[in-house]
């Protein structure tokens, strides 16, 4: 046995792992490309197993994927509700590009079982849209909201939940303005807002006032009360609905309490927040 | 020439690396989702087939050889196969992004396929010469792509099919793996 073969094998295999270290060392360094910080954060943040169930090549892909928008949140399903909610940590601020502040969900309609009228008694499928293609809903007020919770179902963040008076509420402190709920409302009068915005009009129908006072109690009748009210001018009419625009209201509170139908609503510092 | 044909055909219909050999059975199972990526996955396994089986080629006739250090073969091919990845993406990386994104994500899963070391392994246990062995390479990687690409267009077609609840996800393309093996194997014996 020739003790030579323990020395060249040692010398051999330590020059080419060496040769090989030098490489590539030389060739990351020459070969540098910047990428974005947070594909690195999201790539963490994964579980690692590059198992593929994603439908992506792997967790650096669907990492890339996250960031580039192009890969919903919930797209991992071994990392589960955990992983998504720090999926959203990572890329919250910067999901909604151009607009610094937190997106949250609003429902733009205060048609509860008492103020809005009820043609018939649903019974199907219990899904908004399900009622939707009964006949267009069982509400007399065609652009209300159905209370069948399409938009709590759809929330991948236990944010929406169905109050006892039917309609939805938004949970701020832990929305994430996905807009998978916007997406979900069969009538669309889901929008997202900043956080900080308090006051809405809680109406979206396009009806004459006489046909409003028929179906809601606190249906938006076009009187232009607020419009005059607002010092902002944040609110415009569109057709015979009275308009937030949200960019231009300051807070001041001066159109909720003229509104003869109480359609507007003013939230209070931290109501939803709290908890 | 005609002997480099039979072999590249061979490799590719005959001998095929996943359904015959049991080779990079992982992305086959893993990376068989789309069609798309299932082709870029088939593409970039090709072309590190190819530059591998090339370098370990070399390592082992130039190298290890000379030294009396065949029995390092396993270790100096993970090495080299390994090194070679990530020199190859690094340089894709900078010198053709469009290219890096079309195969670059998968490069990092296959540092880590037995198929590529299985290959090398082969190249060296049947003897070839290096032009069979380039050519042995570039079979097996179309013997891959075909395969997952297969595999691909079947479950994309399974993803609206009434399959029974108990064998949705991964245990129907089991199945559709082991058929698919079945039916490769009625070609056996043909070269």
């Amino acid at each position: 046995m020739d003790v030579n073969i323990y020395l060249y094998g040692t010398v051999t295999m330590g020059a080419l792992g060496a040769i090989f270290a030098a490489i590539l060392v030389i060739v990351s360094r020459v070969f540098a490309v910047e990428t974005d910080p947070r594909v690195e954060q999201v790539e963490e943040a994964l579980p690692g197993a590059n198992c593929g169930a994603c439908g992506e090549a792997g967790c650096s892909s669907f990492a890339v994927g996250v960031v580039e928008g192009r890969v919903p949140l919930d797209g991992c399903p071994v990392g589960g509700a955990a992983l998504v909610e720090k999926l959203a940590e990572i890329m919250g601020e910067t999901s909604m590009l151009g607009n610094s502040e937190r997106q949250v969900a609003h429902v733009l309609c205060n048609g509860t079982r008492e103020n809005a009228v009820e043609l018939s008694r649903y019974e199907g499928i219990p899904t908004c849209v399900g009622a939707q293609n009964v006949g267009g809903g069982h509400k007399a007020c065609s652009y209300g909201c159905l209370g069948l919770g399409d938009c709590v179902r759809a929330c991948p963040f236990d944010a929406a939940e169905m109050d006892e008076d039917g309609i939805p509420r938004f949970n701020p402190a832990r929305c994430t303005g996905c807009g998978k709920c916007v997406e979900a409302c069969p009538r669309d009068i889901v929008v997202l807002t900043g956080v900080s915005r308090r006051n809405h009009i809680r109406c979206s129908a396009q009806l004459p006032a006489k046909e409003i006072r028929k179906v809601c109690k606190v249906g938006c009748i076009g009187c232009r009360q607020c419009v005059k009210a607002c010092p902002e001018e944040a609110i415009v009419m569109d057709g015979k609905l009275a308009k937030m625009q949200y960019d231009k209201c300051t807070h001041q509170n001066e159109c909720a309490p003229v509104c003869p139908m109480n359609t507007i609503q003013f939230i209070p510092e931290n109501e939803w927040v709290k908890e | 020439m005609e002997n480099l044909l039979l072999l590249f055909a061979g490799t590719v219909l005959i001998n095929n690396f996943v359904l015959a050999r049991f080779l990079g059975v992982c992305p086959y199972l893993g990376v068989s989702r789309q069609v798309d990526t299932a082709f870029g996955m088939g593409l970039a396994t090709t072309f590190v087939m190819v530059i591998a089986s090339v370098f370990t080629y070399l390592i082992y006739h130039l190298l290890l050889i000379p030294f009396g250090l065949e029995y390092l073969q396993i270790v100096a091919f993970i090495l080299v196969i390994s090194s070679l990845v990530q020199v190859v993406e690094l340089f894709m990386q900078k010198m053709s992004p469009s290219l890096y994104r079309a195969l670059g994500i998968f490069l990092p899963l296959i540092t880590t396929n037995c198929a590529i070391m299985g290959l090398a392994l082969l190249i060296i246990q049947e003897g070839y010469q290096f032009l069979e062995a380039l050519v042995f390479a570039l079979g097996a990687g179309v013997g891959f792509t075909l395969a997952i690409v297969l595999i691909a267009g079947i479950r994309e077609q399974l993803d609206i099919a009434d399959i029974p609840y108990a064998l949705r996800g991964g245990a129907i393309t089991l199945i559709i793996a082991g058929l698919m093996a079945l039916a490769f194997s009625g070609l056996a014996g043909v070269v």
